[in-house]
């Protein structure tokens, strides 16, 4: 296969887009489809202080790459969420971003939960055993990307969520008709009291495209997978996707772009804007507590469940 | 494992593959002429998988030789909302 552009042997090959990359024009490829999503979507603004969730994985580091690579103002936030015991996933994606900041010298925050919140995602687990970690873990690092977002100052926290993340995504919403999630998914959500703006600039880029941007480039990324991914119900929405993909390329971006175009402004319109007041404990701004006097956020709550644990033991 | 005597010879039975950093057993090595026939015998998707060769990364029609080692990459990550 040929690169479309100079008739070089090709490195990728995009069925979706009925073409072959050399190495660089595969690399402006992806450069110019994340460029004007980021134009399009109105995601940052010239001269805004990015917060940058990085992972450790092929998808958070590739955006950090390209923000940086495109001159935004950027620092990296890495959540230490204590997954895999000592010597194991959490340990490894920290030194793997650690190096990435270094070598680039980034400015980088980590927040560890067991030093922040006295537990890690390991706790909740052993606390919580029936339950799976995945929401938990979600709730903590929504929760710490805003903080952080307000402490280092910046009002935009960008993550590195790709096609395949959002179509796996959007089909579950439709699948169970979640007319909540389907009324707030898109490549930005707006900046509301006491939240940050979350941008997702890769949102137009399916997993394997981010993947060999990141080989192509070198980056040095964790190719381990969360311990606690497995059976994952997004995993399986991802490979049913891509059963879909192979026999009809092109789907998943179609699916995406048709619900952002066709769909999303519907379900946003119908759904309205939720009703935000400060947690009765921490502060954070939550739209839990219904029509009751009193507000406990759903982190607080989390952090409760696990302490009531932890003293029954 | 025997290569049928009227293989073509570009079939790549002595190929190593490894998947996500572990190396598939030669018996269970695929026979394939081209990368995208290396991933249907083994049932991978080429949606979810990226192969390389020496670091570079290969398309699905790219030709297998019996003297590669491949590496195959899961690009499918993710946890649950």
């Amino acid at each position: 296969m040929k690169c479309v552009v100079c008739r070089a042997r090709a490195v990728a090959n995009l069925p979706a887009k009925n073409a072959g990359f050399c190495r660089d024009h595969y690399l402006a490829h992806v450069e110019k489809t994340v460029a004007e999503t980021i134009r399009r979507h109105r995601m940052l603004e010239a001269g805004e202080r990015v917060l940058v969730a990085v992972s450790g994985g092929k998808d958070s580091l590739a955006l950090a790459d390209l923000l940086e690579r495109f001159g935004h103002d950027i620092r990296l936030l890495h959540l230490d969420l204590g997954i895999g015991g000592p010597g194991a996933y959490s340990r490894t994606s920290r030194g793997t971003v650690e190096r990435f900041a270094e070598a680039r010298g980034l400015p980088c925050r980590v927040v560890s939960f067991e030093e922040t919140e006295g537990f890690g995602i390991d706790d909740v687990v052993a606390r919580e055993p029936r339950r799976a970690p995945c929401s938990a873990c979600g709730q903590l690092k929504r929760y710490w990307m805003n903080r952080a977002a307000f402490e280092e100052g910046c009002r935009v926290v960008a993550t590195g969520h790709n096609l395949d993340d959002e179509a796996a995504t959007l089909l579950g919403n439709v699948l169970r008709w979640d007319v909540g999630y389907l009324g707030r998914q898109g490549p930005v959500l707006a900046e509301t009291d006491g939240f940050a703006r979350k941008v997702k600039p890769l949102c137009l880029l399916t997993e394997k495209e981010v993947a060999l941007y990141a080989i192509l480039r070198g980056i040095a990324y964790v190719r381990d997978e969360c311990p606690n991914s497995v059976g994952a119900r997004s995993l399986f929405l991802k490979d049913v996707l891509n059963g879909i993909e192979e026999r009809s390329p092109g789907t998943k971006i179609q699916f995406y772009r048709q619900f952002l175009r066709e769909a999303a402004p519907r379900f946003a319109e119908a759904e309205g804007r939720p009703n935000l007041r400060p947690c009765a404990r921490c502060g954070a701004m939550t739209a839990a507590g219904g029509e009751a006097d009193e507000a406990v956020c759903a982190t607080c709550r989390l952090r409760d469940r696990v302490a009531n644990r932890a003293a029954r033991r | 494992m025997r290569r049928a005597a009227d293989a073509p010879p570009c079939y790549a039975d002595g190929v190593k593959v490894h998947v996500n950093g572990k190396e598939i057993p030669v018996e269970e090595a695929p026979r394939a002429k081209t990368v995208g026939g290396v991933l249907r015998t083994l049932g991978l998707s080429p949606e979810a998988h990226v192969v390389l060769r020496d670091g570079l990364p290969l398309t699905e029609d790219e030709t297998v030789r019996p003297d590669d080692s491949l590496e195959i990459v899961r690009a499918i990550s993710g946890g649950a909302r």
